[in-house]
């Protein structure tokens, strides 16, 4: 009777084992997931998230058409917004923890030279009421629009420049601030970053870059 | 009549029980009252020669040797009858790599010259240890800054070079400094771009140039 009781656990115990392996090698790992806001920053505006797999290719994960949270796989990700005025430029990101993401897409060349045309009267006239010596001594060149059309930037020529005899050419940045145009830097030779920790880098590094000629032709493109 | 040893701690034990309580309770409020008083601060040792030096930390005299600070930016001003003043402004933070300054203050008068002769080892200790604070510096420097390798760059047009910049309190930023005349502005910029820098990611100065909107 006793090896009987000894048998029949030995065997029940590795029939366990067994049905746990088995169930463990059977069941896919778990991937960790984590909790993802998109915050929207406009309306009107609707953005489609995309997961990266292994294989090159990616799936759809939602749409989106406000501000929301979601459970994710961690993993590679990436959104392409969509809207009347955006350029639809897809933003790739990683998720590994739960964060919170600001959808802010930047309009498209079109709509910033659409509405350029419409301010730039009232740009060059609060950058000529700031630095009276600029209206008087220097060119304001066409400059661009950036984000959703908030930022402006533009390079100053010297009046009495020419290409034998170059003189310096200053940059500034303006911003549009509940409808109203102020310059957020003085008319520098660099724009330091490390001086105007306020301003987007990307505005900074294209208005360094900025040459007379991309400051005048909108289709041209600053940096890359 | 004659005890041993032992009878006499027997008899006497009461006494040192409580001696020996009382010390460890006294070690163990001094502790936690320095534990208390250096909670949040930082250990930062100001090493200065001669060491009956007039030290202050934003104008507060303090001794020579390990301080414990509270995070922040502090002038050290250290000064002798004899020897130069010292200034710097340095920043106390767990991420700063600055855990003290050594300070050899340079004599200018005999008297001075003569301390320093009768204490070499003395005034030796302190100048190497800022010798090699400066050498730490300046590898800080250059490992924060890899376009340190390309300066001083200098051709027909202009020069380009580096100096740490006065405004960083971390010991990492560089200035760079460009000159030229007005024409070639540009084109020393262009050739920190050629490098694979963006003018951007730094403070830029010319040298003989003033800013027209400055005023």
């Amino acid at each position: 009777m006793k090896k009987i009781i000894i048998i029949s656990l030995t065997v029940f115990f590795i029939v366990a084992i067994t049905a746990v392996l088995t169930l463990r090698a059977l069941t896919p790992e778990s991937t960790p997931t984590s909790n993802v806001t998109f915050e929207f920053s406009q309306k009107d505006i609707s953005v489609k998230l995309f997961k990266n797999l292994p294989d090159n290719t990616s799936s759809e994960v939602t749409t989106m058409e406000d501000t929301t949270t979601l459970t994710l796989d961690n993993g590679a990700y990436y959104y392409v917004p969509s809207g009347a005025k955006l350029a639809g430029d897809a933003t790739t990101f990683d998720i590994t923890n739960d964060t919170t993401f600001i959808v802010d897409p930047t309009y498209s060349l079109e709509a910033l030279n659409t509405e350029l045309e419409i301010q730039q009267t009232a740009i060059h006239n609060a950058i000529k009421q700031t630095y009276s010596l600029i209206g008087q001594n220097y060119t304001i060149q066409q400059g661009k629009l950036y984000n959703h059309g908030q930022w402006y930037i533009t390079t100053l020529t010297d009046k009495r420049s020419s290409n034998r005899n170059p003189f310096d050419t200053y940059r500034i940045v303006a911003l549009n601030e509940n409808g109203v145009w102020r310059t957020m830097t003085k008319p520098e030779l660099v724009l330091s970053a490390i001086d105007y920790p306020g301003i987007p880098k990307n505005i900074l590094t294209a208005i360094n870059a900025a040459t007379t000629d991309t400051m005048t032709n909108t289709t041209l493109v600053d940096y890359e | 009549m004659d005890m041993t040893p032992m009878e006499i701690l027997k008899q006497y034990r009461g006494v040192l029980i409580f001696i020996i309580v009382a010390a460890i309770g006294i070690f163990a409020i001094i502790t936690g009252f320095n534990m208390y008083q250096r909670s949040g601060k930082l250990a930062y040792t100001l090493a200065v020669a001669p060491n009956s030096s007039i030290v202050k930390l934003n104008n507060v005299p303090v001794k020579p040797g390990t301080q414990y600070l509270k995070p922040g930016t502090y002038k050290v001003t250290a000064n002798h009858d004899g020897y130069t003043d010292f200034t710097k402004t340095v920043t106390v933070n767990e991420k700063s790599n600055e855990t003290g300054v050594a300070i050899p203050l340079v004599p200018v008068t005999d008297e001075a010259i003569k301390w320093v002769k009768e204490h070499k080892n003395e005034y030796d200790a302190v100048l190497s240890a800022a010798k090699s604070q400066d050498d730490r510096q300046t590898a800080l420097l250059k490992s924060a800054n890899p376009i340190t390798e390309k300066m001083p760059f200098k051709n027909l047009l202009y020069g380009i070079n580096y100096r740490p910049d006065p405004a960083d309190t971390t010991g990492t930023r560089i200035q760079i400094e460009i000159t030229a005349s007005e024409s070639y502005r540009a084109s020393a910029l262009y050739q920190i771009r050629q490098w694979g820098y963006d003018p951007t990611d730094y403070r830029i100065l010319f040298t003989e140039y003033t800013s027209p909107f400055s005023s």
